[in-house]
């Protein structure tokens, strides 16, 4: 049963951080934390506007959502979904999860994918 | 390629019906290959099924298996989840540790189930203090800039 309440409580916890960056625009409230490499070399890391992103699509508005990271939402869908595979590994989504994505290309392609985007967001965009 | 679920509920894979044959699974133990539209009890795929009627207990007796030591050991989570956690919330620290979660089931397959589990075990707590890392940096970093204007 510690393994159902730790479901529980990693689902209230992320419900609490959804409702909290709902309430907060990230570039009006000085709360918004700011990424460390940001910080320290004024370019973007490739979660850079993972925060944005998640505060425009939870207000609807999804063109300034992409536009605040555009890897943000297939990042955040690969997160999800191995986080399915790894909780429910039964489930038709974790079974399935877990025999593509999480095999070593796959990861090996994600870690590729995320920092290519880390590149070329501070090359071409 | 087949997959089972173990005693302990995880998945399991992929394996040859051989080395599945050594995993110790039973009539009732659910397994999927690549065709199948979900898992079944392994007495309802075909192949399974065969092999396990010819282990099974003769006269009543059952029947030693030399395979029941190998069926105790497990494959480790993977722990994939933490590697991308961390590395989508402090990646200087998920780098390792999504490595390591990737490496988990190779070490497996080839044998060396000791480097799995270190590299399963690896996973998470990196995982776990990159997502640690990141959030207390935001929050000490949170804390200055309101000092700073007050």
């Amino acid at each position: 049963m510690a393994r159902r309440a730790a479901i529980v409580l990693c689902c209230m916890l992320a419900l609490a951080a959804l409702v909290l960056i709902y309430n907060n625009d990230p570039q009006e409230t000085a709360w918004a934390p700011k990424c460390p490499v940001w910080l320290l070399t004024g370019r973007y890391c490739p979660s850079c506007g993972m925060h944005r992103f998640v505060y425009h699509l939870l207000h609807g508005d999804v063109l300034t959502a992409v536009r605040s990271n555009y890897m943000a939402a297939p990042m955040l869908l690969y997160g999800l979904l191995v986080c399915v595979a790894g909780v429910w590994p039964l489930s038709r989504v974790g079974s399935w999860s877990s025999r593509t994505l999480c095999t070593r290309p796959a990861i090996y392609t994600f870690l590729f994918l995320y920092f290519a985007w880390g590149v070329l967001r501070n090359v071409w965009l | 390629m087949y997959y089972y679920v173990d005693a302990n509920g995880l998945q399991q894979g992929p394996v040859s019906l051989d080395q599945l044959m050594q995993c110790g699974i039973k009539p009732q133990t659910l397994v999927w290959k690549a065709g199948m539209a979900q898992w079944e009890p392994a007495e309802k795929v075909p192949e399974v099924n065969n092999y396990l009627a010819t282990q099974a207990p003769i006269g009543g007796q059952t029947v030693a298996q030399p395979a029941s030591a190998a069926a105790a050991e497990q494959c480790p989570p993977d722990n994939i989840a933490w590697g991308v956690i961390g590395l989508l919330f402090c990646w200087p620290f998920g780098i390792p540790a999504i490595i390591s979660a990737a490496r988990v089931r190779g070490l497996w397959a080839q044998g060396h189930h000791d480097k799995a589990r270190e590299c399963s075990a690896n996973a998470k707590s990196k995982g776990l203090t990159s997502l640690i890392l990141g959030i207390v940096f935001l929050v000490l970093y949170t804390f200055i800039l309101i000092a700073a204007s007050l």
